[in-house]
């Protein structure tokens, strides 16, 4: 039995930790699999990943060639000559798979069946310009795709199976690839398949139990549900309008889980009962560049409860250091294993403006820095429709991105990463009711574009995209979150705080992990949440939210949760100068602390006040530009792992005080000994730099 | 013209990297003023980069005019602005998303989608330059996709590979492109120079790279060499052709081999 805990996967007690790189068997030429997969060893690669095109094996319906035919289809001997090799293996079936595949892995015959293909809100086929030609959506609401990915897991798992660990090599299957709409990430693209408006409405009967209820909050007179037909476009203008919308945003999280859930349950149906199973969510990165939100349509929390972990693809550069920084910190906050199922190793060709090496090298360590235990490098090994890889497809070496590489897994098994944890004392949340309500708002619908969308918008809400009505609350909630939120990243960052990244689907365990907890509050907070934090303060953690205490709920029902445990009795006045920032609220053992107000320019001033007060540690550095770090080592509490980046084009000499003065540092990707002054570590960071210092404390 | 299923294999990522920098344009990189308007109510008018718009303009009333007077009210700040009618957009997507069909090649797709935005010119506008100059990603070359397939047709023989490569220094590969054409014309490969064969003087080794083209792909029929001065002279001139033959007879651009079709329009 293969299990995985927060720190790696373990066969038999022994941990495995999972750096993987990915290999395409398919694409290379089968007699040079086994010099292939040494030169993969030889960078310190203990476990490699691999697609299995569907589109690839399948010859005509129903009929495979698993090397019958061609060898370079013997996915068999190829998982054999892992084995012999004693590489793992993470095997990721699809059905879709992307993989720049012509048809995203799944066979021709599937795409053009209209039957499968996923509608616009207009009725039309949802197409995704991606290369090298276009492809239709296809609707995972319909049960005739499940019925065709049946048989094609019907034909790959039988194989699959017979190389499960710990006899053969495979530790862990991932479902699908990407799920997200084939790109179409506006909510108001897909799907409205007559089979997915059936779940929707579906979704709305397990919600409402009756039309009655829900008549009486979207104020219409439906006489049963299957009347009900999904919005095609926004055109809410007050509050009472939003359900309607929101449901629809909240189904497409549904609609994504589901999907999965049912795929992963055929999997395991067909014997890989007995191995992780995970998803990878598409980098937010967007597939024309723009970064997106960790939440809605995804919902991570959820998945997880239907299959093992998820993560999240990360493909970026040196100058997207926030954007890595909070894909981390999400997966982080949020999953049982913080994974990153595609980690950037070269990348495809019409990816806009690739990157160099040294910004392959400043993500990697940017993702370390902020607690990834595993990942898997997307590519390790060159192929068609792929650059920049360390290993060619004839098996050639690419010095100088081999040896990166090779360090990488080097420096994490020789100071034993796995043993190491990101210390954080703070989340920040992102709200999922409020981005769901940013979503419902977008104003412009557009089709996923993979070389670049054509009227320029990003695929994800933002503030070019949604409605600036007000509803009815004091300001449009869907533009002023993203400020309150930017306010409060900013603000812990340049103080020095450590923090990791939530949202409102976690569980209350996930939430208790931390002391406090930071997020934009609004006139609306749904029920749960609200006692959810309220136990959270009740149980001795500190809550600081704002602008708004919330007094209603979700449904816009008057809900005063929260507020009703804020006595003024129990209040005093948070100052800073002579100017008073906020009020906190003595609940139970902990505390909620209301800030009406967050000047961005004050945020951290105004939250370092706060934090201080609740007793949270911050590093102590001489330039707010700079990041900071800690990880602890589980095992040997007298090490610690400090990394410190410099995220800008400027060079920075850097101070750094931590708790308590080191022993000794010796910075661990150059190898060498740093100065300790006056207690802190001194350094000069060049731009976009990464120092990894491993500090002994005590009387090492 | 893009095949179906091509060889986009070995591509150096800095000589790639180049290209994109000189050769493509992103519309998501310029400022935008934005501005989303239903039936003519404004319903948005930001800027991309959250700065901030003067609006003289309450209303859309005629989207030619109106975007016109949003620009000269803020061209310090924009290098051009969208003005969008939220219907059209919808209908837009919807008759070129459902005009797919899995036969049609990519390059093909996305012109039609370049040429449809001129049925749409008041209700996807941008200003200055139409909608079609504007949006998207696109290639600066002031050469329009139906020229360059009609300039492949002409003079690149079916199953026969072009070389372009572009020198900085005289021994340095600043980038290169090599495309495949299968009997139909349809690029089948794309590849870059392998920076590891050039060693010397590229004017001494261009046959160097075209034999290494022909060992590892198909026959070549054009190859194109020439240092970056050279493209940039190319970029710039109003008679390319001109420029090319100028650069050619003072051996500044190499081709070789030349396909018969083109030896004469070459000089």
């Amino acid at each position: 039995m293969i299990k995985f805990l927060y720190d790696g996967f373990y066969i038999d007690d022994e941990r495995i930790p999972v750096y993987s790189g990915a290999v395409h068997y398919w694409r290379l030429d089968p007699k040079k699999w086994g010099e292939i997969l040494d030169k993969v060893k030889g960078m310190g690669f203990e476990v490699v990943t691999t697609y299995i095109p569907w589109e690839v094996h399948e010859i005509k319906k129903g009929v495979f060639d698993f090397g019958e035919e061609e060898p370079s289809k013997d996915i068999g001997k190829y998982l054999t000559i892992c084995e012999e090799k004693g590489l793992k293996v993470l095997v990721r079936p699809g059905p879709q798979i992307n993989s720049e595949l012509t048809w995203f892995g799944y066979p021709k015959r599937i795409l053009e069946d209209s039957e499968i293909q996923a509608r616009s809100a207009q009725n039309t086929k949802a197409v995704l310009t991606q290369v090298p030609r276009p492809i239709p959506a296809l609707s995972y609401a319909s049960e005739k795709f499940f019925k065709e990915t049946a048989e094609w897991y019907d034909a790959i798992c039988s194989i699959l199976r017979k190389h499960k660990a710990p006899q053969g090599c495979i530790i862990g299957v991932q479902v699908d690839n990407e799920l997200g709409y084939f790109f179409h990430i506006n909510p108001y693209v897909v799907d409205y398949s007559n089979s997915s408006i059936k779940k929707y409405q579906e979704f709305l009967r397990e919600k409402y139990q009756t039309i009655e209820n829900l008549n009486g909050l979207y104020r219409t007179n439906y006489e049963s549900f299957e009347e009900i037909d999904p919005p095609r476009r926004f055109e809410g203008r007050k509050k009472e309008d939003l359900p309607y919308y929101i449901d629809w945003i909240e189904y497409r999280e549904h609609y994504l889980i589901n999907s999965l859930d049912r795929l992963t349950g055929m999997m395991r149906e067909r014997g890989l009962d007995d191995v992780p199973i995970f998803h990878n969510y598409p980098h937010p990165l967007g597939p024309g560049g723009s970064v997106g939100a960790t939440t809605t349509p995804f919902n991570l929390p959820e998945l997880e409860s239907k299959l093992d972990f998820v993560g999240f693809d990360i493909y970026s550069r040196k100058e997207l250091y926030d954007h890595v920084k909070t894909i981390v910190s999400y997966v982080v906050g949020c999953s049982r294993f913080p994974f990153i199922p595609e980690f950037i190793a070269g990348v495809w060709p019409w990816y806009f403006r690739p990157g160099e090496l040294n910004d392959e090298e400043f993500v990697t360590k940017s993702a370390l820095m902020h607690g990834i235990k595993g990942f898997s490098r997307y590519m390790i090994v060159e192929r068609n429709r792929w650059m920049g890889s360390p290993v060619t497809r004839d098996g050639r070496i690419r010095e100088d991105r081999y040896n990166f590489f090779k360090q990488v897994n080097e420096v994490l098994k020789k100071h034993s990463f796995a043993d190491f944890k990101k210390k954080s004392e703070i989340m920040l949340i992102s709200n999922r009711d409020y981005d769901r309500l940013e979503a419902a708002t977008v104003l412009i619908p557009f089709p996923g574009d993979f070389l670049e969308t054509l009227l320029g918008f990003s695929e994800y809400p933002n503030f070019t995209t949604v409605s600036e009505d007000n509803f009815g609350f004091d300001g449009p909630i869907q533009l002023a979150k993203t400020k309150w939120f930017d306010a409060y990243y900013r603000g812990l960052t340049e103080q020095g705080y450590s923090f990791v990244l939530g949202d409102t689907s976690l569980s209350t365990d996930k939430l208790e992990e931390y002391k406090v907890l930071v997020l934009a509050s609004f006139e609306y907070m749904s029920s749960d949440f609200q006692e959810n934090l309220l136990d959270f303060a009740r149980g001795g953690g500190v809550v600081v939210l704002g602008p708004k205490i919330p007094t209603l709920d979700e449904k816009f029902h008057e809900k005063e949760i929260l507020k009703k445990y804020l006595s003024p009795e129990k209040s005093v006045g948070i100052t800073l100068g002579d100017k008073t920032v906020g009020v906190k609220h003595e609940v139970g053992k902990g505390s909620v602390v209301h800030l009406p107000e967050l000047d961005k320019r004050e945020s951290g001033r105004i939250l370092g006040r706060i934090l201080e007060d609740a007793g949270i540690w911050k590093v102590e550095k001489n330039d707010p530009r700079i990041d900071v770090t800690i990880h602890e080592n589980i095992k040997e509490p007298e090490r610690r792992i400090v990394f410190v980046a410099n995220p800008t084009s400027d060079k920075i000499p850097t101070e750094i005080g931590l708790d308590k003065v080191p022993a000794s540092v010796r910075e661990i990707w150059e190898n060498k000994a740093v100065e300790i002054k006056d207690g802190k570590l001194v350094d000069e960071l060049h731009p976009y730099t990464i120092r990894i210092y491993d500090c002994a404390f005590g009387g090492v | 013209m893009l095949h179906e299923n091509p060889l986009m294999i070995d591509i150096d990522v800095d000589q790639w990297r180049n290209l994109h920098d000189r050769f493509l344009e992103s519309a998501k990189e310029k400022r935008r003023i934005i501005v989303i308007h239903e039936g003519g109510e404004i319903l948005k008018f930001v800027h991309s980069n959250g700065e901030d718009v003067t609006k003289t303009i309450d209303k859309v009333t005629d989207p030619q005019i109106d975007v016109k007077k949003v620009y000269e009210d803020n061209k310090e700040k924009a290098d051009f602005v969208l003005m969008l009618d939220r219907k059209a957009v919808e209908r837009f997507f919807a008759e070129i998303q459902d005009s797919w069909s899995s036969g049609e090649d990519l390059d093909e797709y996305v012109y039609r989608m370049y040429v449809k935005l001129d049925e749409y010119k008041d209700g996807i506008v941008t200003y200055p330059g139409p909608a079609r100059k504007n949006l998207g990603l696109r290639w600066k070359l002031s050469i329009s996709y139906p020229q360059v397939k009609e300039l492949v047709q002409r003079y690149i023989p079916p199953n026969s590979v072009v070389v372009v490569g572009i020198f900085e220094n005289s021994n340095l590969i600043w980038g290169s492109l090599v495309l495949g054409f299968d009997e139909e014309r349809k690029i089948k490969l794309i590849t870059t120079i392998d920076k590891s064969q050039v060693i010397r003087d590229w004017k001494g080794e261009y046959k160097k790279f075209v034999k290494w083209v022909e060992e590892k792909f198909w026959k070549c029929s054009l190859g194109l060499f020439m240092d970056r001065g050279s493209v940039e002279m190319i970029l710039e001139s109003d008679k390319r052709l001109n420029t090319i033959r100028d650069l050619i007879r003072t051996g500044k651009l190499i081709a070789y081999p030349v396909p018969e079709t083109l030896k004469q329009q070459l000089g």
